[in-house]
């Protein structure tokens, strides 16, 4: 019975993980977008609001790049970085880099389906593991870019928390709107 | 569930036990031999499921009713001939008499733009029926021939299956509807398409779990060593046996698919406007069911009357079809 | 469909139930004042960042406007502005350079003096692309402002904006701008705190790290459940503040906002727009709590002057004539909007309103057969878009209905997703648009602006030189009424040529308990807490009396 079980919750694993990419693809197929409201904003503007959270780059986009280290004429630490390997081209040469020689890349690229395996839109560090890894990326929600991540761990004992609050139906209305 | 006779129900002729039969006068055996008019007879015992039976011919007939005026209003000349019965167009506005309560001339009141509620039914039942009927056919389709396969073949292709099936249950299922209409483009093909290829699911699993139950018994067995192929295996002689509570998931089925056209409505991918379907009624109802509550009342019985219905005849359908029943 | 139904029933128990409540009385609920000085206000939603270059929001604006202290702040009776961190300013002859003096004593909240410098590097922050700031257009109005957002320039430094010395700002327009001032009480024109920035980065707005300048401070933020700030002692204006602390709750379903506040958990329901659910409307009209003021927005539909039939002024005319406004305010959204006739919403001050026309479907019959469709023969079938609400929804139904019957023209529907519908309208690939323009700043100019020129925002896609002249002559004018009545004959141009049919102004709907005082009922709907305060010895008496 045991083992089983364990079967059993062994199978979950490859099945959230083919959950998560479909859900991902579904969500990038869909019309709209996050910050799609009842305000509207400029062209300009969308545009410069898809850059920062990785919105307008292509879904799927293989590239293989170099990287390395120099420095500049004022003696400071510049990255530099080559794509040396991109057989099909979209419009927009910013996009996700399949496989890379290097740590350090510019805000363009190690984007692999979007932000499903690297996502460097953080910018804590040059390069972070992608939703595979846990790593939610930016909020577009709170867009003051706290992580997605932190949001879900500050929400969680809260909402496990519920019956002590005498208007605890209003923060679980809150949360599920999350 | 019902437990279910490891007699085979029809088709497995061949397997009657041999044997001293006393003559019998023609009109008897023919009579007792086809399972529909058996159930046929059983179903007009069943009190409840008649009134259900009823009660839905009327509504389909008023539908019929709404229909004609969706004729009659039609641009194509294979409908356009057909009169319009009905003393008001679904989508004549009057802000003079918005929202007026239940009267001699409008017997279920006007919405907020002043549009009588009975027409706007009956065109919407038109719609919502055809909504409810199609999708469901698709479900049900898919659902049965998926079940059925996955739980006949079993093992790995069970496996493969079922799983894929699991998956497209944890996808946000609407929001697979809305990336398919807005691909596809916005028709009512599209929608029943749509709304029916995402509810075959909870189908194809219960028909899978029956086909389970019923595989390894004897009747199976006979009609494999008589060699029957395995799509007649699957078609001719499981999937009759699983009918009883997929009948009565599929007349649960209708409302559903109803209800998600009312919630594609509301995000603007259900019916175009200025149709009307049940769903939208309801909908456009909650907002001002303090005030003007039969805006709400009238659409929500309607449909809730035609959901109970469906059960009942369902339920009525199913001790009909059940053939242990058919020994008492 | 269990959820459904579920949240159906619950939405049905909810309304009927507060339906019933709304019983006798002056007021509506409990009316006993709070005696610790604490706010409790119901904002809506849970605001995307306190970050004033991240967000656009309305339950954001609303916090903010408390935290940060801009040039300017606003009048809490008219929304006009008053001075602030400035406390005066001036323009050169034609409005095209402004100088602002900032007050000496006023400092962040961790003690370093307010500067120029600080404006200087804030704007330069926010037309910066990669911020990403969605109310960057509104320093496009500043010299390079929509070169540097658009990425045609990049040096920052090139922004029409310079620290003359450390309390001395002074700005370069684009082009004249005699409203500028009235756009600076607006948070896209506020300072954020340089040093706390480049010390934590995006952690800058953590409650800890959190640098602010306005006559309250952030105290605790938990998302999804509150945000609280608290009066600031060290703040110039401190003697003025009346409230202690403020606390602003997410509160999205309307329903439980009101029975919050019917309790008396929620003095104020806040937010902009419809902060009632419509359905109530009609039950609270009479108490003396509720409060309805008209907007300084417009929801109107936009005309497509460039596709036949509706080039032809005469059919617009036809069509604006002849839908029935009044009737769409009262009958049908019976919210307190106000039918439109003009462009330029109410309560503008000083402005010489032009005439406008008025609903007569007889003479838009004659019109429509003066363009060449008598009786509406051979007009061809014209299409409504708008994007995806029932309440827009409703409304083309009813002018599709009215324009079939009054002028008997085959009018259709056609429903679009937000951004899909964004898309429709900025290429013009419609007849009729749905459109709604929701004023930043108090002055005609943000209306009539739309159409100076044939860009993205001009959906009509008309163009007009005359009206263009006015315009430019108008902002470059430092008589402020000689600017109005310029304004007004630019209006009456485009009210003539009427290549968009203003429908109602947006109208706000709000409770607030009688013991606030302090808040105005302006058209922008901008209330800084620094003016509002609570009057503990209120009773129901005083309040009738009064």
């Amino acid at each position: 019975m045991l083992s089983f079980i364990v079967k059993r919750l062994l199978q979950v694993i490859p099945l959230l993980l083919v959950i998560m990419t479909l859900t991902f693809f579904v969500m990038r197929l869909a019309p709209g977008n996050p910050f799609a409201s009842e305000r509207q904003l400029s062209a300009v503007i969308q545009q410069n609001l898809n850059r920062r959270f990785g919105l307008d780059r292509p879904i799927f986009y293989l590239s293989v790049q170099e990287s390395w280290t120099q420095f500049d004429p004022d003696g400071n630490v510049e990255y530099v970085n080559r794509s040396i390997f991109r057989p099909f081209d979209p419009p927009e040469t910013r996009s996700f880099a399949l496989v890379r020689w290097n740590g350090f890349d510019n805000q363009y690229n190690s984007y692999f389906f979007g932000r499903y395996v690297a996502d460097d839109t953080t910018k804590a560090r040059n390069w972070e593991w992608g939703v595979i890894g846990g790593n939610f990326g930016p909020s577009t929600r709170f867009t003051d870019a706290r992580n997605v991540t932190d949001i879900i761990l500050a929400g969680l004992p809260l909402s496990l928390n519920l019956e002590s609050s005498p208007t605890s139906s209003r923060f679980a209305s809150g949360f599920r709107s999350a | 569930m019902s437990a279910f006779d490891p007699k085979p129900s029809y088709g497995s002729v061949e397997l009657t036990p041999a044997g001293p039969v006393a003559p019998l006068p023609v009109s008897e055996l023919v009579e007792g031999t086809s399972l529909w008019k058996d159930a046929w007879r059983r179903l007009r015992k069943n009190h409840l499921a008649v009134f259900g039976g009823v009660v839905l011919l009327v509504i389909v007939a008023l539908a019929l009713v709404g229909a004609m005026q969706l004729g009659n209003r039609s641009e194509s000349p294979f409908f356009n001939w057909i009169p319009d019965p009905l003393p008001y167009q679904f989508d004549s506005t009057n802000l003079e008499i918005a929202n007026e309560a239940p009267s001699w001339s409008h017997w279920m009141g006007t919405d907020v733009l002043g549009r009588d509620l009975v027409v706007r039914l009956m065109v919407g039942g038109a719609i919502s029926l055809m909504v409810g009927l199609v999708s469901t056919a698709v479900s049900f389709v898919i659902g049965v021939s998926y079940g059925a396969v996955a739980g006949y073949l079993g093992g790995r292709t069970d496996q493969v299956m079922m799983r894929t099936v699991d998956i497209i249950y944890s996808l946000p299922y609407i929001f697979l509807v809305i990336v398919l209409v807005s691909i596809a483009g916005r028709s009512f093909l599209i929608l029943f398409a749509a709304l029916g290829a995402v509810s075959w699911l909870t189908m194809a699993r219960i028909v899978r779990g029956q086909v389970l139950s019923l595989k390894h018994q004897e009747f199976v067995e006979a009609a494999r060593c008589v060699g029957a192929s395995t799509f007649s295996m699957i078609f001719r002689h499981i999937v009759p046996n699983t009918l009883g509570p997929v009948i009565v998931y599929t007349t649960l089925t209708v409302p559903t698919v109803m209800l998600q056209e009312a919630f594609l409505s509301f995000l603007g991918l259900g019916v175009p406007p200025p149709f009307s379907s049940w769903g939208t009624m309801v909908n456009d109802g909650v907002v001002s069911m303090a005030i003007y509550p039969w805006q709400l009342i009238f659409p929500a019985v309607t449909l809730a009357l035609t959901l109970l219905s469906l059960n009942f005849v369902g339920d009525g359908l199913r001790d009909a079809l059940d053939p242990q029943m058919r020994r008492e | 469909m269990t959820r459904h139904f579920a949240a159906l029933a619950a939405a049905v128990a909810a309304a009927l139930g507060l339906q019933a409540c709304v019983t006798a009385g002056a007021y509506f609920g409990a009316t006993t004042p709070p005696t610790d000085k604490t706010l409790i206000v119901a904002n809506q939603s849970e605001p995307r960042s306190l970050d004033p270059h991240k967000t656009a929001g309305v339950p954001e604006a609303n916090v903010m406007l408390n935290l940060y202290d801009c040039l300017t702040t606003y009048d809490p009776q008219t929304a006009e502005p008053i001075p602030c961190i400035a406390t005066s300013w001036e323009h050169n002859a034609d409005a095209s350079v402004w100088t602002f003096h900032l007050r000496p004593e006023a400092t962040w909240t961790d003690g370093n003096p307010l500067t120029a410098e600080d404006f200087v590097y804030s704007w330069r922050r926010i037309i910066d692309p990669a911020t990403a700031s969605p109310y960057a257009n509104l320093l496009y109005y500043v010299k390079n402002g929509e070169a540097l957002n658009d990425g045609t320039a990049e040096d920052l430094a090139t922004l029409g904006v310079r620290a003359v010395d450390a309390h001395t700002l002074e700005v370069t327009m684009e082009r004249p701008t005699a409203f500028f001032v009235s756009m600076t009480p607006h948070y896209a024109f506020t300072a954020v705190p340089r040093q706390a920035i480049e010390a934590h980065g995006d952690r800058w707005l953590a409650p800890e790290n959190h640098v602010s300048r306005g006559p309250f401070r952030l105290v605790k933020r938990t998302p999804y459940d509150r945000i609280v700030i608290e009066k600031w002692d060290g703040h110039w204006d401190a003697a003025r503040v009346q409230l202690e602390r403020v606390i602003f709750l997410p509160i999205e379903d309307q329903n439980t906002a009101v029975s919050l506040y019917k309790a008396n958990e929620v003095h104020v329901l806040a937010g902009g727009g419809q902060s009632v659910p419509t359905a109530f409307v009609k039950a609270l009209r009479p108490k003396l709590d509720f409060h309805v003021e008209p907007e300084y927005g417009v929801y109107y539909y936009s005309l497509n002057v460039n596709r036949p039939p509706l080039d032809n002024k005469l059919v617009r005319r036809a069509l604006a004539m002849s839908i029935d406004k009044k009737a769409i305010c009262e009958k049908f959204l019976g919210g307190g909007q106000v039918p439109a006739w003009n462009w330029i919403p109410p309560k503008t001050p000083n402005y010489p309103y032009p005439t406008p026309l008025q609903y007569n479907p007889e003479e838009a019959r004659r019109l429509l057969a003066e363009a060449g469709y008598p009786g509406g023969q051979g007009f061809p079938k014209i299409e409504i878009f708008f994007n995806t609400l029932e309440s827009h929804r409703q409304l083309a139904e009813l002018i599709q209905n009215t324009w079939r019957r009054e002028l008997n023209i085959p009018v259709e529907l056609n429903n679009q997703e937000w951004q899909v519908y964004q898309r429709t309208r900025e290429t013009r690939q419609f007849d009729i648009a749905r459109d709604g323009w929701i004023a930043d700043y108090l002055d005609p100019n943000t209306f009539l602006d739309l159409f100076q020129a044939v860009t993205l925002n001009n959906h009509p896609g008309w163009a007009n030189a005359k009206y263009s002249k006015l315009l430019d002559r108008a902002n470059s004018d430092p008589d402020p009424l000689r600017r109005l009545s310029l304004l007004a004959e630019a209006e009456a141009i485009l009210l003539d040529e009427m290549p968009v049919i203003p429908l109602y102004y947006y109208a706000s709907v709000k409770l607030r308990k009688p013991f606030v005082e302090g808040w105005g009922d302006n058209p922008l709907d901008q209330n800084p807490l620094k003016f509002v305060s609570i009057n503990e010895a209120w009773t129901p008496e005083a309040g009738q009396a009064h």
